[in-house]
């Protein structure tokens, strides 16, 4: 509905764990202000700490992330969640709540002392329905949908909340390929429609390199690469970030990278893998 | 696009102000029915009382054979009755959203056995009564709050954890309550007993006076903080991501919440199910709308006047609120733990 101010989201000598130690290790970040951003990386490498230590959901150990410039922990909560959006991983809608009253929710930061509600907010809330297409469900409780209207209702939500800044947790996962597909375009939209800084947390490398503008690879706390996918995407970063051998080749619908995996770098290797693969 | 928006952002509007609408009268009906229990509690009791002596009473003028009965038995029992039922209603509610678990009730995780464990320890050993007995029921119910929460506490807040620790915590404080039952004289026994099952017979105005206003100052507190109450339930990451601060948030919550049922214990004694029952009921009626903190309160508040009622009035003979609400909860426990709906 209305385009979004680009907003800088920044990190200084970011240090993040829980106790013990360290996830994120004094870590020095600038997410681009436009397009989508992808975080990847293997299990445990803090891409997940990273993105909630961005939207102050953990309390770092050491460092800041600034936002526009501020330390975001001395701005005050609601200010930050009209700005910073963020869909934590695979969230649970309380019982019975229909998918109206999640995405309704989405205006709690916007919503004065008394709770009134003026036409914008309703309005906010059915472009919101509309842009994610669950308006045919707004009076379906959200536990009797599917998962893929179940992660999209709750996209509802966040978009209600209208940040110029939105984060996600793995909104792919559980989501069959197609369902993928249709979030990140739906994503991608919103980045060109609104001018939304998109920040995902995703798994599937081969969509991450299709549709990410920009590609931060992590491992052990520490940013690997970052670029465009097609810049930094190769074999040998898949092997460094992931410890798996791959054929990275031209996609045949996007042209950017596809990756191919072949077999575990650290794999025992008893049983005979043809060469293209990693085997010998 | 433009009209499609405007068209649903109008049902929109439409859906919430009849939902808002339904609220209020659900409120409306409740505060009715608060009203009417407790004018017939005003009205019945040993003896009728016709309601116009029941009003003069209330307009301070005095009424032959009324004015004891009614101004000193019937008024405080009935204030207290309300107060205490909000408190368990609303005390209950916020432990279930913020522990996310139905079952994470302070009756069922044993804060109402630390109340008993106290004021039976107060009663049957040191042959305290009155102020003591209600002051020991409060620092009992809080220590134990304080003991399950530490013992629950893991970098945060799970339900069923707070929920097991709570039900071993008040197994231990029964076998306590138990042992100094044994001990104890056989008047005291008696006493102790009535005490645990919770009855509105110690509602008097020295017992109420000192409590009443802390009751009605923290239902008043836990009324505005519950605000956020419906944003809590979507998890602590999705709330926090909206702006609430969830930390503050919970530990205000709970702590109105310890206070207010540690309160409404030393008022009552432990009346059985009433925080349990009276949060689902009001999910059930509101539909999860924004009202379900006010209307569990009420809710509780009608439970346990018409459970004194009942008890007072249609039994054969006069039970302890706590007898019937004990009699209409269990059941809906056991239904709610063979269904499995123990999510809050």
């Amino acid at each position: 509905m209305t385009t979004g101010t680009a907003h800088t989201l920044t990190t200084q000598g970011l240090t993040v764990g829980y106790g013990g130690e360290p996830v994120i290790r004094d870590l020095d970040l600038e997410l681009p202000t436009r397009g989508i951003t992808m975080l990847v990386g293997a299990n445990g490498c803090g891409k997940s700490t990273l993105l909630r230590t961005l939207a102050r959901l953990q309390r770092p150990q050491a460092g800041t992330v600034l936002l526009d410039g501020r330390p975001i922990d001395r701005r005050a909560p609601r200010e930050v969640a009209r700005i910073i959006g963020l869909l934590p991983q695979a969230p649970i809608a309380p019982d019975g709540i229909t998918v109206g009253e999640l995405a309704d929710r989405g205006r709690t930061p916007h919503r004065g002392w008394f709770g009134r509600r003026s036409t914008r907010d309703d309005e906010v809330v059915a472009d919101a329905l509309l842009v994610t297409g669950m308006t045919e469900f707004v009076d379906r409780p959200v536990d009797e949908l599917s998962g893929g209207q179940r992660q999209r209702a709750w996209v509802a939500m966040a978009l209600a909340q209208e940040p110029d800044i939105l984060l996600l947790d793995e909104p792919t996962t559980y989501l069959d390929l197609a369902h993928q597909v249709e979030l990140l375009e739906l994503l991608v939209r919103l980045t060109l429609d609104r001018g939304t800084q998109v920040v995902v947390v995703i798994h599937e490398l081969n969509l991450a390199t299709r549709y990410a503008d920009h590609l931060i690879a992590m491992k052990s706390g520490r940013i690997v690469a970052q670029g465009r996918p097609g810049d930094i995407v190769t074999p040998e970063l898949v092997r460094a970030v992931f410890g798996l051998n791959a054929v990275v080749i031209p996609d045949p619908i996007s042209n950017g990278p596809l990756i191919v995996p072949g077999r575990a770098a650290n794999a025992p290797s008893t049983t005979a893998v043809p060469e293209a693969l990693g085997g010998r | 696009m433009t009209a499609v928006r405007e068209a649903l952002g109008a049902d929109l509007r439409t859906v919430r102000v009849r939902r808002r609408r339904r609220d209020a009268v659900v409120l409306s009906v409740l505060a009715l029915a608060v009203g009417c229990l407790g004018a017939l509690a005003l009205m019945f009791g040993a003896r009728f009382t016709p309601p116009a002596d029941v009003l003069d009473v209330l307009l301070g003028r005095p009424v032959p054979g009324a004015s004891f009965a009614v101004g000193e038995l019937r008024l405080p029992r009935t204030i207290g009755a309300i107060l205490a039922g909000a408190a368990f209603g609303l005390g209950g509610t916020i432990f279930q959203t913020v522990l996310r678990n139905v079952l994470a009730s302070p009756d069922v995780i044993g804060i109402n056995s630390g109340a008993s464990a106290a004021a039976i320890i107060a009663l049957g050993v040191f042959g305290a009564s009155g102020p003591v007995v209600a002051g020991s029921a409060i620092a009992g119910a809080l220590l134990t709050a304080a003991l399950v929460w530490f013992l629950a506490y893991q970098g945060g807040l799970s339900g069923i954890r707070f929920a097991l620790v709570g039900i071993a915590v008040g197994a231990a404080l029964q076998a306590i309550i138990g042992f100094v039952l044994t001990r104890s004289n056989v008047t005291q026994a008696q006493q102790a007993v009535v005490w645990m099952t919770g009855s509105l017979s110690r509602s008097l105005w020295d017992q109420l006076q000192p409590l009443a206003p802390v009751l009605a100052v923290l239902l008043l507190v836990a009324l505005i903080a519950g605000r956020d109450l419906p944003v809590l339930r979507l998890g602590d990451d999705v709330a926090a991501s909206l702006g609430v601060r969830v930390r503050r948030l919970k530990l205000v919550l709970i702590l109105c919440a310890v206070v207010l049922v540690a309160t409404a214990t030393a008022v009552t004694g432990p009346i059985a199910f009433v925080a349990f029952l009276s949060g689902p009921i009001a999910m059930r009626i509101t539909r999860h709308g924004q009202a379900v903190p006010a209307v569990a309160a009420l809710i509780g508040a009608v439970i346990v006047l018409g459970a004194d009622l009942i008890g007072q009035q249609l039994l054969s003979t006069a039970m302890p609120v706590g007898v019937v609400t004990g009699v209409l909860g269990a059941p809906y426990l056991l239904w709610l733990l063979m269904t499995g709906r123990t999510r809050a």
